[in-house]
């Protein structure tokens, strides 16, 4: 990549906050898109809080590794922890419903496909690596 | 997060909520927000305009305060996102179970016609 900065998360929902913070602040500080920013905030918050509430069998402490960065003119972000192997890309989507059926939860997914333009994931050593690219507009005229 | 609620003059309780609407925000109004709305049979607004953020554990406080309130009879309408709550509503489903409005005045006629109708 161009330039990557990294974080590392305990799996407690309370870091959600710090994480926030830090991608705003990383954005500030590499010029990156405000809407941009918005969206790597808001598919960071769904997929490290999935990992949080679902990603380990016992209870522990565990660190969950978060990278954003350049490669090209796309923005990445590269999410990795020890959890449970699991596969967002496969995983189904929650059907839409009424209120009264529709199951409380199940929209992380939903709104990490709406709002990252690639979802790539890898299982490598007993971990899972999930990477989102946020593509960028070419500049007109070029 | 912040939370303020007003009852209107046509009965339509207005809840107005400003902020992050993620895990902080959320453990903020949580339970101020479901005692507001989801204890009554009541017709509900929420003014949503002043939300930056919305994650999915506060779409999760929204939809079940909704269902809470539906099932006393009540509803629920959402006020004037902004575009990237918007967006994040659509991409989770939520505007086919919870009526968006673009201003107090249609949120309040959808409510009432949604309580006439049952």
């Amino acid at each position: 990549m161009t330039w990557s900065v990294s974080l590392r998360v305990r799996n407690d929902l309370d870091e959600l906050t710090r994480l926030a913070e830090w991608l705003n602040t990383c954005g500030e500080q590499h010029s990156i898109p405000e809407q941009t920013v918005q969206h790597v905030d808001l598919c960071a918050a769904e997929a490290v809080t999935n990992i949080m509430t679902h990603g380990f069998a016992e209870v522990g402490a565990h660190e969950i590794a978060v990278r954003l960065g350049q490669q090209g003119k796309d923005v990445v972000l590269e999410i990795e922890d020890d959890g449970v192997a699991f596969d967002p890309t496969e995983a189904e989507p929650v059907p839409l419903a009424t209120l009264e059926s529709t199951r409380i939860g199940g929209w992380g997914m939903r709104i990490v496909r709406r709002f990252s333009d690639e979802v790539r994931y890898r299982r490598i050593d007993g971990r899972n690596c999930l990477t989102l690219i946020f593509r960028q507009p070419s500049p007109t005229g070029t | 997060m912040e939370l303020r609620s007003e009852e209107m003059p046509n009965g339509v309780k207005l809840v107005t909520l400003a902020g992050r609407f993620d895990i902080a925000g959320t453990q903020e109004i949580d339970q101020r927000f479901t005692a507001i709305t989801a204890t009554t049979k009541a017709l509900v607004a929420v003014d949503v305009s002043a939300v930056s953020f919305l994650a999915s554990i506060g779409i999760r406080t929204l939809v079940s305060s909704a269902r809470a309130l539906a099932n006393r009879g009540g509803a629920m309408a959402l006020i004037g996102p902004q575009p990237l709550v918007e967006q994040t509503l659509l991409a989770a489903g939520i505007d086919s179970i919870i009526p968006i409005y673009p201003n107090l005045d249609e949120a309040g006629r959808g409510l009432q016609a949604s309580a006439t109708a049952h």
